[in-house]
C-alpha cells in the first residue's frame, strides 16, 4: 500500500460523519448529570436564572410562595415541548427575559404580586423549551432531560437562597440591584447583536 | 500519476472536514470573559472616566453613591446596542476623552449639582464608551461571556473609584480626591489633543 493510499482512507475516515453536538457534554458523565449541568454550561440559560433568582429572592417568601412553583410547573412544560421549538429561535425570549427581570431587580420596588409567579413561568418555560439535547433520543433523551428539569430548579433554589440571605441589610440590597443592572446590560447587548444580525 | 491524483484526492476529503454542529454557544466562554473584561482596563481613558464616576458618586453621597453604578451599565448597555445595529454615534473617542475632562472637573471643583443634572452627565458620557465597547462584540468569541465580562470590568472600576472616594469623610481625603480629580481633567484634555 503506498504513502498515497494511506493518506486517501485516513482522510476519508475522517470525513465520515461526527455527532451534532448542543454543547459539548462532559466527557465520562451519563446523560442525567449532564442535564443537571447544562444549565451552568449555557451563558444564556445562567444569566437568566441568576436573574429570576435574585428577582425572586430579593423579596420575602409570601413572593416566592408562587414564584419557585410557577417556575417548576413551566420549565416542565418548556422540556415537553422542546422538539417543538425550532432551532434558534428561542434565545432571543431567553435574553429578552434577562433584561426584563434584571430591570425589575435593578428598580429593587416591591412588584405587583402576580409578577412574581409570571417572571418565574416565563423563565421556567424557555430555558425548558431551549434545552433540546439534540444529538439524543430515546432512553437517551428521557434522561437528559429529566437532568435539566432537576437542573433548572436547582440552581434557581440556589439562586433564590443566595440573595434572600443577602437581603437583609441596606447594603446588601443595593448589591443585588447593582448585579440586576449588570445582568440586564449583559443581555441587553447581546439581544442587540442577535436580532441584528437575523 | 496514481499517487498524484490519491495526494489531490486525500487533501480535497481533508478539506471537507467539519466540526460538529453547536446549538448553543458555550463555547470560547472562557475566552471571550476574559477578553470582555480586559477589554474597558487596557485603554487608560475608559480606565480614568470610570474611577472619576466612583469618585463623584462617592463625592455626592447617598444616594448617588449606589445610583450610579446601577445606571451607569444599563445606559453603556444601550449606547453598545447601538453601536451593535450600526447606529452612527460621531467622535466616540472624542466622547470617551471629554468624559474624562468632565467627570474629573466634576470631582477637582467637588460640583454638587442636584442628581438628575448627574445623572444625564453620567448617562451621556456612557453612551459614548458603550458604543466603543459594542463595536468589538460582534468579534467576540462568545458575545454573551464577552458583554458580561466588561460590564463587570466597568462595575467594578466604579467600585475601585467608590472605595477611593470614601476618604473624603477627612479633610485631607478630600483634597486628596480633588488632586486626583485635576489629574484625571488633564488625562482627559491629553486625551482630546492627542498628547495621551
Amino acid at each position: 500500500m503506498t504513502p498515497a493510499t494511506v493518506l486517501l482512507l485516513v482522510a476519508a475516515l475522517c470525513v465520515l460523519p461526527v455527532t451534532a453536538d448542543a454543547h459539548s457534554p462532559v466527557e465520562g458523565m451519563n446523560e442525567f448529570y449532564n442535564g443537571v449541568i447544562h444549565p451552568l454550561l449555557v451563558p444564556a440559560h445562567l444569566l437568566l436564572i441568576l436573574a429570576t433568582g435574585l428577582f425572586l429572592g430579593q423579596r420575602g417568601p409570601r413572593e416566592n410562595r408562587f414564584g419557585l412553583p410557577a417556575f417548576f410547573l413551566a420549565s416542565i412544560a418548556g422540556l415537553l415541548m422542546t422538539g417543538f421549538a425550532a432551532a434558534g429561535t428561542v434565545e432571543a425570549f431567553v435574553l429578552a427575559g434577562t433584561l426584563a427581570i434584571g430591570l425589575a431587580t435593578a428598580a429593587g420596588r416591591r412588584a405587583p404580586l402576580p409578577l412574581y409567579p409570571a417572571a418565574g413561568a416565563f423563565a421556567g418555560f424557555f430555558l425548558g423549551l431551549d434545552s433540546t439535547p439534540e444529538s439524543l433520543a430515546g432512553a437517551e433523551r428521557v434522561l437528559a432531560l429529566a437532568g435539566t428539569g432537576v437542573g433548572l430548579n436547582l440552581w434557581l433554589i440556589y439562586a433564590c437562597g443566595i440573595a434572600d440571605f443577602f437581603s437583609k441589610k441596606h447594603w446588601q440590597r443595593i448589591g443585588l440591584r447593582i448585579a440586576g443592572s449588570w445582568l440586564a446590560a449583559s443581555s441587553l447587548l447581546v439581544l442587540a447583536l442577535t436580532t441584528s444580525s437575523r | 500519476m496514481t499517487m498524484t491524483r490519491n495526494i489531490i484526492i486525500g487533501a480535497l476529503l481533508l478539506l471537507m472536514l467539519a466540526d460538529a454542529a453547536l446549538a448553543h454557544e458555550a463555547e470560547g466562554f472562557a475566552g471571550g470573559f476574559v477578553s470582555g473584561l480586559l477589554h474597558p482596563l487596557f485603554g487608560w481613558d475608559h480606565v480614568v472616566a470610570m474611577v472619576a464616576v466612583g469618585l463623584w458618586g462617592a463625592f455626592l453621597g447617598m444616594p448617588a453613591i449606589w445610583l450610579l453604578p446601577v445606571v451607569f451599565p444599563l445606559v453603556m448597555a444601550l449606547g453598545g446596542a447601538a453601536g451593535v445595529a450600526g447606529a452612527p454615534l460621531p467622535a466616540v473617542e472624542a466622547g470617551i476623552g471629554a468624559s474624562a475632562l468632565v467627570l474629573g472637573a466634576m470631582v477637582a471643583l467637588a460640583a454638587r449639582p442636584p442628581l438628575w443634572a448627574a445623572a444625564v452627565i453620567v448617562g451621556v458620557f456612557a453612551v459614548f464608551h458603550g458604543h466603543a465597547h459594542g463595536t468589538e462584540l460582534p468579534h467576540a468569541a462568545n458575545p454573551l461571556a464577552y458583554s458580561a465580562g466588561f460590564v463587570i470590568s466597568t462595575g467594578l472600576l466604579h467600585l475601585s473609584g467608590i472605595a477611593l472616594g470614601l476618604a473624603a469623610r477627612w479633610r485631607s481625603g478630600r483634597m486628596a480626591i480633588r488632586a486626583g480629580g485635576g489629574a484625571i481633567a488633564l488625562a482627559g484634555a491629553g486625551f482630546l489633543t492627542g498628547v495621551l
